[in-house]
């Protein structure tokens, strides 16, 4: 069985209201009476949280000057929201900036030169974005169907700015030579497998100016696009990846601006989770979001980008698949793999391993699961170490790197196995998508 | 043809004021539309019965198969309108019969929707399609009024108290384990992470507070039947259940299972309870009719009748404690665990990857549930060993449909329970796709991990330097 807070009423706590009907000292004469106070807590070794958090600002304290229950995973979220999540947007938005930038160059010289740094930006910007995938909290995450329930205030950005692995190489070179993308407005409403990054990597990446569909389809039939010529297939190429930049920039802008305090303030949101000024009904409803955006970690990064490609599962029955390869043009998919696992590593830890901030370890620790926090910690190290170390990966070479890639999987495991099963059970966290019903 | 043998026939026989009766019946068949009408607007009938590409069947029912949208949404639209029939008394039998036909088609048609309130309300419609409880306040009556009654035999009432209370013993039993009443396993889990709760919030990430609701829990689920029977308690102990099922609501998503456990213990009241009550409220309701006593004839048809209740009460009693058979820890190994009221008893999260080998392959292939189920049926399913194995099999039936003959399907199947470090549940040796389903004993479930549950402390997290 597994229980849930009942969200719809909780809007109505506010901190200050059991600060005053249960005090520090009522609840130290309990404890007291009880004999089963602080004096058993494990304490956290997190000593510092980041700038600019408001974390702590009227949050009761017990005798130590630690945050205790719904007000300790506030901590922890407001760390993780303003310490890691908003700068990881702010980066992207910047990057995506820089990506625009460098497309626009590309598109009005078309210089190997240009081409060359809108390929770097898109580096960059896409390398960035890896780690925010890990991240799909709030506006970035899934805003839900009549057979999926969405995410707290989820609004389908990531699938505007990275919709993998839906990229379609037919349509997109279809939307190539029907030129929809000039209309840049027009073409925001286009279905996501011919936009976002994605789209734009085989745009920018592409070897040369064949095209993805088959002798049947229309573009080819017609001679449509044979009459384009290389480099007319290269120029619009130029142009289409202009118009996905300024459609990325915009979400990514979208996506700060949710993030910012001056805007939603989906940082202090988190930090506020459960106090009425947040989407968040309770402390442990927005613990549970940062959990789900974490199981990216198992679905797509573990059985997709690992197994799939290196036909570990059953989604591939050659040798290896290199078409199920995430960045199959630009080979960058053990970059994205490893950018991924330290987004993963940073929201468990609360930082870099190096530097010290609250995050789910600590949590872990201070309810008396240290051993679960110190193997979950090991075992994410461990595989974004294998991450790090796995060759450059393009389809040709993939074939030779399959051990590395069977190693990667089982350390992926490893951190999956602890992560369902001790680190949800410890801190009651649903599993993604098995909330949303009863339960007895 | 002979006279009453018993005393107790008699008394069971005699009749009482059909009014609680009648109006046990309007809500039932109101919580029964209400439920089918939840199950439309959000959306659960799509993502419970249309999403998932597999189901997993109950052992003996693999015959059942889902209607194809949207019929499937207009079972539920039937469902709905028979509870709102029932509730009038409108076609009774028909509407009893149609809520427990589709009540129970919904519920066979995948075991990882399976709960204990939804299996009470197949038992209680089942029941109702023999009882006779439309004759009194209902449209049946007002068509027919040769049907309408305003008495009712009292065993009618007797039936449906042994019901709610076997519920309430065995979910009493349940947590009658060293987890739940020395460790306060799972509630600390769960209340724990409940700290924003208005009021009570901050009190209940203490392991005393923990130790106090597991055992009070324990000792209402045990002992709520007895106080309800009792006239003279029985104000008291429904209070004490309306708090009871209010706390549970509040701080736990059990849906429609507190309402309609509420709903239930009013068989435990008077006859004439609603009379009562109409009066309390300003209401002008008729005197209640005298009780009369029971002439029953203990006749061949009544002997048979009698049988068969009698034969009804051994099974409700004998099927939750098919769990003691399988001997070890049912929570682990969950044999016996459907149907044996184990309410609200764990906390149990697990981790599941096939391990598949098939002729001509150079590698085992690692298969997560996902690729067959919906996230929730994978959920459901991971520790559930019945469903894992179901699913083996069903992954094994997938590659022979390929072509490959000879098919092996082992599991990596690890669970956490009540907060224990993970432990292996199934033995990753066993090749699944050779184990037959079966009722009995199953020896590849390998044992519950020893020691204790955790014991949590508070989360604290320091202070800003």
């Amino acid at each position: 069985m597994k229980l849930r807070i009942i969200p719809a009423w909780r809007a109505l706590v506010r901190r200050p209201v059991h600060s005053l009907v249960a005090p520090r000292w009522a609840l130290a004469v309990v404890a007291g009476l009880s004999g089963a106070s602080g004096g058993c807590v494990v304490v956290s070794t997190t000593r510092s949280a980041p700038p600019g958090s408001d974390v702590d600002a009227g949050a009761p304290l017990d005798a130590g000057g630690r945050a205790v229950g719904a007000d300790a995973t506030r901590r922890v979220l407001g760390a993780l929201g303003s310490g890691v999540i908003l700068p990881a947007v702010r980066d992207f938005d910047a990057a995506a900036a820089a990506l625009t930038s460098a497309v626009e160059a590309h598109a009005a010289s078309r210089s190997d030169a240009d081409l060359r740094a809108a390929q770097d930006a898109w580096v960059v910007a896409m390398e960035r974005w890896q780690g925010l995938e890990m991240m799909q909290i709030g506006p970035a995450a899934m805003a839900g169907t009549a057979a999926a329930p969405g995410a707290v205030g989820g609004r389908d950005l990531r699938d505007q700015i990275d919709a993998w692995p839906l990229v379609n190489r037919c349509r997109i070179d279809q939307e190539t030579v029907s030129r929809d993308f000039e209309d840049e407005d027009a073409f925001a409403a286009e279905t996501v497998n011919v936009r976002g990054l994605g789209a734009m990597e085989y745009l920018l990446f592409a070897p040369n100016a064949s095209n993805g569909c088959g002798a049947s389809a229309e573009i080819n039939a017609s001679g449509a696009w044979a009459a384009l010529g290389e480099d007319g297939v290269r120029t619009q190429r130029a142009r289409y990846a202009l118009t996905l930049a300024r459609l990325v920039q915009r979400s990514a802008v979208t996506l700060r601006t949710a993030w910012e305090p001056s805007g939603e303030d989906w940082a202090g949101q988190l930090a506020r989770a459960g106090e009425g000024a947040s989407a968040f009904s309770s402390a442990q409803e927005a613990l549970n979001a940062v959990s789900d955006a974490m199981f990216y970690l198992d679905t797509e990064v573990k059985d997709m980008k690992v197994a799939g490609p290196a036909a570990l599962g059953d989604a591939c029955a050659a040798s290896s698949c290199p078409d199920l390869l995430e960045s199959r043009w630009a080979g960058r998919s053990r970059e994205h793999i490893a950018a991924n696992l330290v987004a993963f590593e940073r929201l468990f830890l609360g930082d870099a391993p190096e530097r010290d901030a609250p995050g789910f370890d600590d949590l872990l620790v201070s309810v008396g699961a240290p051993d679960t926090a110190s193997r979950m910690a090991e075992a994410i190290a461990a595989a974004r170490r294998a991450a790090e170390a796995l060759p450059r990966i393009d389809g040709s070479s993939l074939e030779t790197h399959l051990a590395a890639f069977a190693a990667l999987y089982d350390l992926l495991r490893t951190v999956s196995e602890l992560m369902k099963t001790e680190v949800v059970t410890v801190l009651d966290l649903d599993l993604p998508e098995s909330a949303a019903t009863d339960n007895d | 043809m002979r006279e009453e043998p018993f005393s107790w026939w008699a008394h069971a026989h005699a009749r009482t004021d059909a009014a609680a009766l009648a109006a046990f019946r309007i809500l039932f068949g109101l919580l029964v539309a209400t439920s089918a009408l939840r199950f439309l607007a959000f959306g659960w009938v799509d993502r419970f019965f249309v999403a998932p590409r597999f189901f997993f069947p109950y052992w003996g029912f693999g015959w059942v198969a889902p209607l194809p949208a949207p019929w499937i949404h207009g079972a539920f639209v039937v469902l709905a309108l028979s509870g709102i029939a029932l509730a009038l008394g409108l076609f009774y039998r028909a509407a009893a019969f149609t809520t427990f036909v589709v009540f129970t088609y919904v519920e066979l048609l995948d075991v990882t929707n399976y709960l204990n309130h939804y299996y009470l309300v197949t038992l209680l419609s089942l029941l109702m399609c023999f009882l006779p409880l439309g004759r009194a306040y209902s449209l049946d009556a007002r068509r027919t009024p040769a049907l309408a009654v305003t008495t009712l035999p009292r065993w009618v009432s007797w039936l449906l108290r042994f019901q709610v209370g076997v519920v309430y013993v065995f979910a009493a039993l349940a947590k009658a384990t060293e987890d739940w009443l020395v460790h306060a396993q799972p509630m600390q889990i769960w209340l724990a992470s409940r700290t924003d709760t208005p009021i009570i919030g901050p009190l209940l990430d203490r392991l005393e507070i923990a130790h106090a609701m597991g055992w009070a829990g324990f000792l209402y689920d045990l002992t709520i039947p007895l106080w309800l029977s009792w006239r003279r308690t029985r104000p008291f102990a429904y209070g004490v259940l309306l708090l009871f099922h209010l706390g549970t609501q509040m701080l736990f998503e059990i849906g429609m299972f507190p309402a309609i456990m509420t709903t239930a213990a009013l068989v435990f009241f008077s006859p004439s309870w609603p009379r009562r009550l109409g009066r309390a409220l300003g209401l002008r309701p008729a005197a209640a009719p005298p009780d009369e006593p029971g002439h029953a004839r203990w006749t061949s048809a009544r002997r048979a009748s009698a049988m068969a209740l009698a034969a009804w009460c051994v099974v409700q009693v004998l099927v939750p404690l098919r769990a003691h058979a399988y001997g070890g820890n049912v929570l682990w190994h969950e044999q016996g665990m459907r149907w044996s009221w184990r309410v609200m008893c764990r906390e149990k999260n697990g981790s599941v990857v096939y391990r598949v080998r098939a002729d001509g392959w150079a590698h085992e292939r690692f298969v997560p549930p996902t690729r067959y189920l919906t996230d929730h049926q994978a959920r459901e399913m991971s520790t559930q060993p019945d469903l894992i194995l179901a699913l083996a099999r069903h992954i094994a039936d997938v590659q022979r449909a390929r072509g490959f003959a000879h098919v092996e399907v082992r599991v990596d199947a690890f669970a956490s329970l009540n907060g224990r470090p993970m432990a292996r549940l199934i033995d990753p040796d066993v090749d699944l796709a050779s184990v037959a389903p079966s009722l009995a004993p199953a020896s590849w479930i390998l044992p519950a991990p020893e020691g204790p549950p955790i014991r949590l402390t508070r989360r604290t997290i320091a202070a800003v330097d």
